[in-house]
């Protein structure tokens, strides 16, 4: 088992590894550069003296070896947009924000749809399943988030005045973002805790248990949530480095000063040390996020800590 | 010497023998409330078991007798609901108790065997937690006391090594390792009565008959009563003492083993016996059978529910429901026109 | 003697096909079914703009600035005097265009992937749960703006772009649908008899796995309405004078104390296209899936 996590690690990284010489490839041979578009025309001269200066001189390939190189010494580079920072630093300063903003938000919609995916199968064919999905689905999955953002923020920011408009600065900046952003993954994580938990309330071996006069409760807990929620840990991981890279439009609508802006203003203008870098922190976080979900799984479920995983 | 937890407990009620049965079914009726119909699943089933008797409940699919076993426990599945009828355990009426004094019965006093052995199991916790959960339950016992206990039951029911089998999953046992395990939570608790829903449908012939004899096994060193239900009528022929012939929700025909076997009454019986193909039978008659199809009773109607398909069928049959009436010791039929010998069917 | 043949009143049920029994199920469902006729006429409005559209969708009339609700303008105007039901209904077939478009492409993309990963398995295989992941990882918003900064957007671009970032999905389903139905009996029945792996992928395989596929797709259909609404937002969506309900949302945010209904009509567009499609996909798993309660 150990082994087979080795190996596992050992495959993610050639994946991350395939994956940053992919995405420079793509923005190296993509018309157009980070200073094609700045400042009106400039002399091919000082042009080369720029290119130079910041190693766009060279052959895409050594590029992407010094970008290397530079990497396993922990730097990451200068961003061309604010080139008085290293992106270390750019990314240091906006990132916590965005974490904030993505782990309330894990917390807070994972927590309550598995909540209330359980209580509505639970309560299967009674009015309050009925009543949960009904508003669990609608709410989570009608409008973009973003919309709802900007729909709270007409309410109760202007029209109200209870909570502030944008910004970051004091603990109620956090509330509306958070909930806006927490409402579509807590929608999905109900519907799927849901099917999964009714599935096996009708289990077989649940039946058994109660013939053999085990408590609802006791069936409750070690029969049918014990086996429900393995399944949902593939679920549950592919989610969190969306949630934790921030979500551009909530950050945008909300003024939030996280990670979000930079993928757009990066991407477009070709900011080749700070796409790098993203790109880097989403895909690496993937990959922690594939190997957390192997040994949750193997941990939670004897059937596979046996017999190795086949997914 | 590890066996004799098997026999009845010191100090426990003494055994019914003879005398009244331990498990006494009357009139019950089990009926399914669908969205636009009703099916009436079960109907006027009145049987009795006594100690140390196996009941063979016969009948094809459809016929009701799954969900007559799952009353005895209270647990037809939605939305199924038991809509009449009593069922007396060693003197008290299971439907009249409450949900607590049931949940005591089931596995303490009366322990079941389900058809599907792969999924009856949990998956996610050992064997040995299995039996700690019904013996701290039922009994009392402790975990240590609990682990000793389930090593005597896996090996009564023949399971070797049953120390390592104890700290596995269910998923590393074989069907039929599943199905002994089973019986063996089934008998854990020390219950009066057994109740087996096809146990051996699931299994292959050579298993099914290695549990069969373990069932025969345990019911004769325990005295329990047991009920086995089955479309097969091979197995109640070698492992039932009375049998219980259902059709349509409704008993058709109750009687002793040899009695049915030698002289069936019921037209549906004789046509159940004669779809048994033989080995030594000619040519032309090696795959009889009834023509058309059992229903899905969907209406309280008066008349016998085989009259359709019945050879013997009169008008009466049509109109008027035959009672369960007894034309011999021990044997009782709701016909109108049961079969005097079966030459006469033969023909 | 055989059996005496008697008037047999047995019960005869029609057989239905799995078919006919899904579209039973489904039929039963209400929500379903009104979510069902809602998405069809959602995208029929879109189909037939052209046609029904009170007016040209670019048409301007600058002396009905920002008018509310009238008779000439029946959800009123938007600030360069462009009719706000138009522009509705046009946008519902960009809107539409995109939405079914880019899942079309992710299927197109993802379902032979998966199958052939599924089919030659080994090394093959390996590789392609290594591309799953590889696109999983990469962060498709910097992919898809670097894209359209590149390409330019327009309809079927967007649709080409949103769909390159679906095509695992579908991938990884017909990998696993593949994969699952293939150790059926059925199919290790038709290959016992002798059937050519190609016609057991094509004749038993895969019409067996269209249900789960049907409704993955129609799943994808509200994610992409956001997304491309959101591209939009950023301003990189769809451009004037073509309708779109994101860029409507975006261009009336500032209108808002003025003219609500200007921001509130493509709102609710959006969101009654993703509220029908959503319990739409949810009816069609209900009925696909005998076993799903």
């Amino acid at each position: 088992m150990v082994s087979y996590l080795l190996q596992r690690l050992l495959s993610l990284l050639f994946t991350l590894f395939l994956a940053t010489v992919a995405i420079f490839a793509m923005m190296h041979s993509v018309p157009g550069g980070p200073f094609t578009f700045t400042q009106g025309v400039m002399s091919p001269a000082a042009m080369h003296n720029i290119m130079v200066r910041y190693g766009l001189a060279e052959p895409v390939w050594r590029q992407y070896l010094n970008w290397i190189w530079q990497l396993l010494h922990g730097y990451l580079g200068i961003p061309f947009e604010e080139p008085t920072m290293t992106v270390n630093h750019l990314i240091a300063s906006a990132w916590p924000i965005t974490l904030i903003v993505g782990g309330l938000t894990i917390a807070i919609s994972y927590t309550l749809g598995l909540l209330l995916g359980c209580i509505a199968a639970i309560k299967h064919n009674t009015w309050v399943d009925s009543l949960i999905t009904a508003v669990v689905s609608t709410i989570g999955v009608a409008l973009p988030n973003y919309v709802i953002g900007f729909l709270m923020i007409e309410v109760f920011a202007v029209r109200l005045g209870w909570l502030p408009v944008g910004g970051w600065g004091s603990v109620e900046d956090v509330i509306m973002p958070v909930i806006a952003f927490s409402l579509y993954p807590m929608a999905l994580m109900e519907r799927y805790t849901r099917a999964s938990t009714l599935e096996v309330t009708y289990a077989d071996y649940v039946r058994m248990g109660r013939a053999r006069g085990l408590s609802e409760r006791r069936l409750l807990f070690k029969y049918i949530l014990r086996t429900s929620l393995i399944p949902l840990i593939t679920i549950m991981g592919p989610w969190i480095p969306n949630i934790l890279t921030g979500s551009i439009f909530i950050e945008a609508t909300f003024a939030l000063p996280g990670l979000g802006a930079y993928f757009t203003t990066a991407s477009l203008r070709r900011d080749y040390p700070l796409i790098m870098a993203l790109v880097l922190i989403v895909a690496a976080l993937w990959g922690l996020c594939f190997i957390l979900s192997d040994i949750a799984y193997v941990l939670v479920d004897p059937r596979v800590r046996l017999e190795g995983v086949s997914r | 010497m590890t066996d004799n937890w098997l026999e009845t407990k010191p100090g426990a009620p003494a055994p019914a023998t003879g005398g009244a049965p331990l498990l006494e079914v009357r009139d019950l009726n089990v009926s399914f409330q669908l969205e636009r119909s009703t099916i009436y699943a079960v109907q006027g089933l009145s049987l009795h078991v006594r100690a140390g008797e196996r009941v063979g409940v016969v009948g094809e699919s459809g016929s009701g007798k799954s969900v007559s076993a799952l009353s005895m426990v209270r647990m037809v599945p939605s939305p199924g609901k038991i809509t009449g009828g009593e069922i007396f355990f060693e003197g008290r009426d299971l439907l009249r108790l409450p949900l607590s004094a049931m949940r005591d019965i089931r596995g303490g006093q009366i322990g079941m065997i389900p058809q599907n052995p792969l999924s009856s199991l949990n998956p996610v916790i050992t064997i040995e937690s299995h039996f700690r959960e019904v013996l701290s339950l039922h009994l009392g016992l402790d975990k240590h006391q609990a682990g000793e206990r389930a090593i005597e039951l896996l090996r009564s029911v023949g399971i070797p090594d049953p120390r390592t089998r104890l700290r596995e999953y269910p998923h590393r046992l074989s069907g039929g390792q599943r199905q002994r395990v089973i019986i063996a939570l089934a008998m854990a608790c020390q219950p009066r009565m057994l109740i087996a829903d096809e146990p051996t449908t699931a299994l292959d012939v050579t298993i099914q008959a290695q549990i069969l004899e373990l069932f025969d096994d345990l019911v004769e060193r325990s005295n329990l009563g047991a009920i086995l239900i089955t479309h097969n009528l091979g197995i109640v022929a070698g492992h039932c003492d009375r049998v219980v012939v259902m059709y349509a929700g409704r008993v058709m025909e109750t009687a002793t083993v040899l009695d049915l076997f030698d002289g069936p009454s019921h037209p549906y019986t004789v046509g159940l016996l004669r779809c048994v193909p033989r080995l030594t039978a000619t040519r032309s008659r090696v795959f009889e059978t009834i023509p058309g199809l059992p229903p899905q009773v969907t209406q309280r109607s008066a008349g016998c529910p085989f009259a359709p398909r019945c050879a013997r069928v009169s008008d009466r049959c049509r109109t008027e429901t035959p009672p369960l009436e007894e034309i011999a010791p021990a044997h009782s039929v709701a016909c109108w026109n049961p079969v005097e010998s079966v030459a006469e069917m033969a023909s | 003697m055989t059996a005496v043949p008697m008037p047999v009143q047995a019960t005869r049920r029609a057989s239905s096909s799995f078919w006919h029994a899904a579209w039973y199920r489904y039929r039963k469902n209400r929500l379903a079914l009104v979510a069902g006729v809602i998405a069809v006429l959602i995208l029929l409005v879109g189909l037939l703009a052209p046609l029904i559209a009170p007016y040209n969708d670019a048409a301007i009339d600058l002396t009905a600035v920002l008018g509310g609700a009238g008779w000439h303008h029946l959800l009123g105007t938007d600030q360069i005097g462009r009719d706000t039901l138009t522009r509705a209904m046009w946008g519902a077939r960009t809107s539409m265009s995109v939405a079914l478009g880019a899942p079309l492409v992710g299927l197109v993309i993802g379902l032979p992937i998966g199958i052939i990963a599924g089919w030659f398995g080994g090394i093959f295989d390996w590789f392609t749960l290594r591309l799953f992941e590889l696109f999983q990882m990469v962060p498709t918003i910097l992919a898809a703006i670097l894209f359209i900064t590149v390409f330019g957007v327009n309809v079927w671009k967007l649709a080409l772009f949103i769909g390159i970032t679906l095509w695992v999905g579908f991938g990884r389903l017909a990998r696993a649908q593949y994969l699952a139905l293939r150790e059926r009996d059925f199919v290790q029945a038709a290959r016992a008899l002798g059937v050519s792996s190609w016609r057991i992928t094509v004749v038993h395989i895969l019409p067996n796995a269209v249900g789960p596929i049907i409704v993955f797709f129609v799943q994808q259909v509200p994610y992409v309405i956001f997304t491309a609404a959101g591209f939009s937002f950023l301003g990189l969506g769809i451009q004037d004078p073509l309708a779109d309900w994101g860029k409507m949302i975006n261009d009336s945010v500032t209108y808002l104390p003025i003219d609500p209904l200007l921001v509130l009509v493509p709102i609710g567009c959006i969101g009654l296209a993703c509220l029908s499609f959503s319990f739409l996909g949810d009816g069609l798993r209900d009925a696909l899936d005998p076993t799903s309660k």
